[in-house]
């Protein structure tokens, strides 16, 4: 369930899920019942003694998500990639648009939306323990993808490894980014200090170096 | 406007409900024909009568139409001293397409320009996103920082309902992105706490609009009083749009419906704290919760 966009995708693959399904976006107001269980497990075919998974941006933000996601796979463990709002929003909106969405009120504010990592973890608590999610930062992962993967590995309970197509970065974005006017970004920071610092509070390995919007914000700044 | 502009523009609005509505964005952007609602449109001002200044409005009404906003705000709009608002639809955007831009005092005063009145009558701003867009309220707050705001709330599993039932209409599809937008709407206690940084409690009034429904004089009254406008006035009756109490076209499935009930509950519970009047009791989804 990462909130991230942008060059994730080495990561995912390096992981397990081959490739992001969204089947459980669309469970808002349609019923949600044993046939639609089973065939999201139909989704995750494997043999003995390995894992699977998926990995789809949307679910950390779509608040129906969490509890039919806690009724489908109960006992599935939960990857949340965080990034930097600021920059997750300007990124996931230009994405949207290089994919020809028309910019609207409603496409800025899902992009908006999706940037409130700790309103979502929050939401999450209450279907699934934190025990069973893991909060990694994407800045973290590009700086150390060796180092983060093992964290990953580890909370999966899979033996150390190490891909060989660890460090080649895939998807990486050429378009052009969507132009945010300065005063507006520094509103945004203004918008998302609370839950940065709510995050960083919650979140001991977050390093708020990384994201130079908050490298003033966290607790006890 | 260029001519394929002009031939596009022309296209009767019966022919355009045919296309989804993100297509019809498409199209129109494309043309540069831009509607409340676009990132980049911004509204023209009404030219101000003899005798009419401008300034902020005294007022805003939050809310999305599924919480019954325009019914109640042509309610007031009906009180001899509130002026009639020229632009409500083309300003109710103002901020909400303004993320991403700078906003300074160009942007207050053609904000302001979009309110003109006589001297003595008061005037106010709808903004349908108010609530939900978090970027809307400091903006709000900067260019119309003495406004009072009156905060329109409904079960809002009803409003998530009446809310689907309206995009159906306008064709535009039920992806996540649409639903997200439609379900964080419900979420009031959050969205009224955030909103509580930007202004002071006792600028704030939160109207319950069942209660509206079904005692709109009362309601009104009460409303006129916070707006500090007479309310001994009583406006010619307006009954409510069908959407609120009218049949339900497109009832949720009793199991779909009991998940919307639990996702929201933990807010409501919030809001009935927050707001010592709401009364759950017209919330069927949520009496003797609280």
């Amino acid at each position: 369930m990462p909130a991230v966009r942008g060059n994730q995708p080495w990561y995912r693959r390096t992981s397990a899920a081959p490739k992001e399904r969204h089947y459980l976006n669309r469970f808002c107001v349609e019923p949600f019942g044993a046939a639609e269980v089973r065939r999201y497990h139909g989704w995750f075919p494997r043999t003995a003694g390995t894992v699977t998974g998926e990995w789809t941006p949307d679910y950390l933000a779509y608040p129906w998500v969490a509890p039919i996601l806690a009724e489908a796979a109960p006992e599935a463990k939960l990857l949340v990639l965080v990034r930097d709002p600021v920059e997750r929003f300007r990124s996931g909106l230009s994405f949207r648009h290089g994919m020809g969405a028309p910019l609207t009120s409603a496409t800025v504010a899902d992009a908006v939306r999706q940037g409130f990592t700790t309103r979502w973890l929050r939401h999450l608590d209450e279907y699934v323990p934190p025990s069973r999610v893991l909060v990694q930062q994407y800045e973290q992962c590009r700086a150390d993808p060796a180092g983060q993967l093992a964290v990953t590995y580890a909370f999966l309970g899979l033996d150390p490894f190490q891909p060989a197509e660890l460090h080649r970065e895939v998807n990486v974005s050429t378009g052009a980014k969507i132009e945010v006017d300065p005063a507006a970004a520094r509103r945004l920071v203004d918008l998302y200090r609370d839950d940065v610092d709510a995050l960083a509070a919650r979140v001991p390995t977050l390093d708020l170096a990384l994201w130079p919007n908050f490298s003033h914000s966290g607790p006890g700044r | 406007m260029r001519p394929l502009a002009r031939l596009v523009d022309a296209v009767p609005a019966s022919l355009w409900r045919h296309l989804p509505v993100e297509l019809q964005t498409e199209v129109r952007q494309r043309f540069g024909l831009w509607i409340p609602g676009d990132v980049g449109y911004v509204p023209e001002p009404p030219l101000p009568a003899a005798g009419e200044l401008t300034g902020p409005p005294d007022f805003a009404v939050l809310g999305a139409a599924e919480t019954g906003a325009r019914w109640w705000m042509a309610c007031i709009a009906d009180h001899p001293e509130v002026a009639l608002n020229r632009t409500v639809v083309e300003a109710s955007q103002f901020f909400a397409s303004g993320c991403t831009d700078a906003f300074g005092p160009g942007e207050v005063a053609r904000f302001h320009a979009l309110f003109p009145r006589r001297p003595g009558r008061i005037i106010g701003h709808w903004a349908p996103d108010g609530l939900s867009y978090p970027w809307v309220a400091p903006l709000l707050a900067a260019a119309a920082p003495r406004s009072r705001l009156l905060v329109l709330v409904r079960d809002p599993v009803e409003q998530l309902r009446a809310g689907l039932e309206r995009t159906t209409e306008l064709r535009a599809p039920h992806v996540g992105s649409n639903l997200a937008d439609a379900v964080d709407r419900g979420f009031y206690a959050a969205q009224l706490t955030r909103l509580l940084k930007w202004y002071p409690k006792d600028q704030v009034r939160v109207v319950q609009i069942e209660r509206c429904t079904a005692d709109p004089t009362g309601l009104l009254a009460q409303t006129f009083a916070f707006l500090g406008i007479d309310d001994t006035y009583r406006p010619r009756p307006v009954g409510p749009p069908d959407d609120l109490t009218g049949p339900v076209r497109d009832p949720l499935a009793p199991a779909t419906r009991q998940r919307l009930v639990d996702l929201y509950a933990a807010d409501v519970a919030a809001l009935a704290d927050l707001v010592p009047d709401l009364d759950l009791s017209l919330w069927s989804d949520y009496a003797g919760r609280s």
